[in-house]
C-alpha cells in the first residue's frame, strides 16, 4: 500500500488551477491523468484516517477512507473522467476548470474526516458550481448563477452555525461522524444538507441550475452537488426518522413535475430528485441492507443521471434546447443521441440490465424487510412513472416526424464517446452488480436481482406501465406536448416575492432619500448656527458703548486677577 | 399531419407497444408460475402489473392536472427557467 496520504480531491483541485495555463490540446489528457491519479490514491490505500493536523486547537483530518466514501469516491472520479471526455468536444477553459474544481471540491469533501474541512470543501464545490453556471453560454445563466449563489450562501451559513453550535455544546471533537438532528448544532447541519440535496422547498435550485448550465455543466451539477449531500446524510444521520417523510415527499413531488415538464433537462432534474428521495428512504431505515444500498443506489443513479443528462445535453448543443415539444424528428436527425436519451431514462426507471435495477430492487427488498409498505409502493410506482412519463415520452416524441428536420446531424464524437461510456458503466453494473455490492459497507450482502422472483415482477411492472401509457398515447389521452413552463416554488420568489421586494426596495430607497435630505438640512442648519457662533467668537468686541463696556469689564477682570496673584 | 407522417408516428408507437405487451405477457406468466408467499397484497402475483398500470394512468392524469394548474406559456427559449 502507498505511503502517500493525499486526499484524492486535492489532485483534481490542483489540476483545475493548472488547466488555466495549460495549452488547449493538453487539457483533456491532463484531466484524465488527474482523475486516474485520484482513483489510484483512492484504491491503493487501507481504510482509516491519515493526514491529521491541528489548526486553532482543532484536529483537521484531511483523509479518512472507509467503505462508504470509497463507493461514492469511485463514482465521483468516474463521473469526472466521463465529463472530461464529454466536454472535450468544445473549448471552454473557464468552464472546464470550474467543473474540475466542482469535482475536486466534492471528492475532497468525501474524504475529509472532520466537520470543518467538510464544510470548507463542500462550499468550495458549491462556489465552483456557481462559477460553472456563470460560465454557461445559455441565456439567463448568469441570473440562475446568482440564484444558486444565494442558495449556496444560505447553505454555508447554516453549516457554519451548525458547526459553531456543535463545538460550543462541548463536542469532544469535530469528527465527521454521526450527529443528532435533535440538537441545535445537528439541526442546522441537517438543514444545510437538505438544501444541498434539493429537499422539498429547496428542490428548485437543482432544476434551475441544471436547465441553465451547459451540456457538460448540467450533468456535473446534477451529479456532484446533491450526491455529496446524500453521502453526508448517510454519514451523519443514518436511521434518522425525519428522512423517511422527506424522502417520500421528494419522490412524489419530483414525479409530479417530471411527467408534466416540457424542458426535458428539468424533467431529468426532477427524476434525480425522486431518486434522491429513494436514497433518503434508505438512509432513514436503520437496517444494514438499507444502509448498504444507499451507496449502491447513489452509485448507479450517478451514472444513469450522467447518461440521461449527457444525452439531453447533446440535443441542447445541436438544437439549442431539449424540450418535449421540440423532439419531433430528433430520432432521424440524432439517432444515437435519441437512443442514449431513451436508455438513460429507462436506466433511471430500473430497466433490468442497467445499474439502477440492481439498486432499486435491493431498495424494495430493504423496505419489505422493514415492513414499510408505503415506501415499497412508492418506489415501485416510481419505476413505472419514470418508464412511462419520461422514457417512453422521449422515445415516442423523438420518433414523431418533423418537416423541419431531415438531414442527420449527430453530436460530436467526444460527446458520444463520453455518453457511450456512461451507458457502458450503467450496463456493467447492471449485469454484474455483485462487485458493487461487495464494495458497500455491508459486505455480507446476499442478493441476486436476476432471481426469477425478483426479475419477473419488475419487468411486469415496467412493461405493464409502458403498455398502458402507450395505449393512452394512441388514444390521444396523453396531453399534447407544447412549449410551456411549470410554476414551482421559485415562481413565488422570482415572481410576487421578487416584485414585492422591488417595491419594498423602491419605498426603502425613497424613505432613505427623504431621511437623508432632512438629515442634511438639519445638519446644515446646525452647521450654520455653529459657524455663526464661531464667527462671533472671532469678533468678541461689539461696536459703540457695548465695546467700551466690554473693554472696561475685561480690563477690570485682568486687574482683579493681577491683584489676587500679588 | 400528412398520411406518411401519421403512419410513421403510429409505427414508432406500435413498435414500443408491441415490445411492452410481449414483455408484460411473458413477465406476468413467469410471475404467476413462480408464485410465492407475498408479504402483502401488492407484492402478490400480478400485483406489480396492477401497480404499473395504475402508475401509468396516474402519469396521464398528473400530466393533465399539473399542466392545467401550473402551466404557463413559454414565450422563448430559456424563459422562466
Amino acid at each position: 500500500m502507498t505511503p502517500i496520504t493525499l486526499n484524492p480531491g486535492f489532485v483534481l483541485i490542483l489540476c483545475a488551477l493548472v488547466r488555466f495555463v495549460t495549452p488547449a490540446r493538453f487539457r483533456l489528457p491532463l484531466s484524465i491523468l488527474a482523475s486516474g491519479v485520484a482513483l489510484w490514491l483512492l484504491l491503493d490505500r487501507n481504510f482509516g484516517a491519515a493526514g491529521v493536523v491541528a489548526q486553532i486547537g482543532l484536529p483537521v483530518v484531511l483523509l479518512n477512507l472507509d467503505a462508504l466514501n470509497q463507493v461514492f469516491g469511485i463514482a465521483f472520479i468516474g463521473a469526472t473522467m466521463l465529463i472530461a471526455i464529454y466536454s472535450g468536444a468544445r473549448r471552454h477553459a473557464f468552464e472546464d476548470s470550474a467543473l474540475l474544481l466542482l469535482a475536486g471540491g466534492a471528492v475532497s469533501a468525501l474524504f475529509v474526516g472532520d466537520l470543518i474541512s467538510f464544510v470548507a470543501a463542500a462550499e468550495l464545490a458549491g462556489l465552483a458550481s456557481v462559477w460553472a453556471l456563470f460560465a454557461s453560454p445559455l441565456p439567463r445563466s448568469s441570473e440562475a448563477g446568482a440564484r444558486l449563489l444565494i442558495w449556496c450562501g444560505l447553505e454555508g451559513l447554516l453549516f457554519l452555525i451548525g458547526v459553531a453550535f456543535h463545538l460550543s455544546a462541548g463536542a469532544a471533537n469535530t469528527a465527521f461522524t454521526r450527529l443528532d438532528a435533535g440538537t441545535l448544532g445537528g439541526g442546522f447541519i441537517f438543514a444545510a444538507l437538505l438544501i444541498r440535496i434539493g429537499a422539498p422547498g429547496a428542490h428548485v435550485w437543482l432544476k434551475d441550475a441544471v436547465s441553465h448550465a451547459s451540456s457538460a455543466g448540467g450533468a456535473a451539477l446534477a451529479v456532484f452537488s446533491p450526491m455529496l449531500g446524500v453521502y453526508a446524510l448517510a454519514r451523519l444521520f443514518p436511521g434518522d426518522v425525519l428522512l423517511t417523510p422527506i424522502g417520500e415527499v421528494m419522490l412524489a413531488l419530483g414525479a409530479l413535475y417530471m411527467v408534466a415538464e416540457d424542458d426535458l433537462r428539468r424533467a431529468a432534474a426532477y427524476a434525480l430528485t425522486t431518486q434522491i428521495g429513494v436514497c433518503l428512504l434508505l438512509i432513514g431505515l436503520p437496517s444494514p441492507v438499507a444502509q448498504a444500498d444507499v451507496s449502491a443506489h447513489a452509485f448507479t443513479t450517478i451514472f444513469a443521471t450522467l447518461l440521461l443528462l449527457m444525452a439531453l445535453g447533446m440535443g441542447v448543443m445541436r438544437t439549442g434546447g431539449a424540450r418535449g415539444s421540440e423532439l419531433a424528428g430528433l430520432a432521424r436527425q440524432m439517432p444515437m443521441s435519441t437512443a442514449f436519451m431513451t436508455l438513460g431514462a429507462l436506466a433511471l426507471a430500473g430497466l433490468p440490465g442497467f445499474g439502477p435495477f440492481a439498486s432499486l430492487t435491493l431498495a424494495l427488498e430493504a423496505q419489505v424487510q422493514a415492513e414499510h409498505q408505503p415506501a415499497w409502493l412508492m418506489i415501485s410506482a416510481l419505476c413505472a412513472v419514470i418508464a412511462g412519463g419520461l422514457a417512453l415520452r422521449i422515445a415516442v416524441g423523438a420518433g414523431r416526424p418533423s418537416p423541419q428536420r431531415s438531414a442527420m446531424h449527430e453530436a460530436p464524437f467526444q460527446m458520444l464517446l463520453g455518453t457511450g461510456l456512461a451507458a457502458f458503466l450503467c450496463l456493467a453494473v447492471g449485469f454484474a452488480p455483485s462487485w458493487l455490492y461487495a464494495l458497500t459497507p455491508t459486505t455480507a450482502l446476499n442478493f441476486n436481482p436476476f432471481a426469477l422472483d425478483v426479475l419477473a415482477p419488475h419487468v411486469e411492472l415496467l412493461a405493464a406501465a409502458g403498455a398502458v401509457y402507450l395505449i393512452a398515447a394512441a388514444l390521444k389521452l396523453v396531453p399534447a406536448e407544447r412549449p410551456l413552463r411549470l410554476l414551482d416554488l421559485d415562481a413565488l420568489y422570482r415572481g410576487p416575492a421578487a416584485a414585492a421586494g422591488r417595491r419594498i426596495g423602491v419605498v426603502m430607497i425613497r424613505l432613505y432619500g427623504g431621511w437623508d435630505m432632512n438629515w442634511r438640512q438639519l445638519w446644515g442648519r446646525v452647521g450654520t448656527a455653529f459657524s455663526g457662533w464661531a464667527e462671533s467668537c472671532d469678533r468678541p468686541y461689539g461696536g459703540g458703548w457695548m465695546g467700551l463696556a466690554q473693554f472696561v469689564a475685561i480690563g477690570a477682570v485682568l486687574v482683579i486677577i493681577l491683584l489676587v496673584r500679588i | 399531419m400528412s398520411e406518411p407522417a401519421k403512419k410513421h408516428r403510429r409505427g414508432a408507437l406500435a413498435g414500443w407497444l408491441f415490445v411492452c405487451a410481449i414483455a408484460a405477457g411473458a413477465a406476468m406468466a413467469l410471475d404467476v408460475a413462480a408464485a410465492r408467499p407475498a408479504p402483502w397484497i401488492a407484492a402478490s402475483p400480478l400485483g406489480r402489473a396492477a401497480i404499473g398500470a395504475g402508475a401509468a394512468i396516474g402519469v396521464v392524469l398528473a400530466a393533465w392536472l399539473m399542466r392545467l394548474a401550473l402551466a404557463r406559456r413559454a414565450m422563448q427559449r430559456g424563459e422562466g427557467a
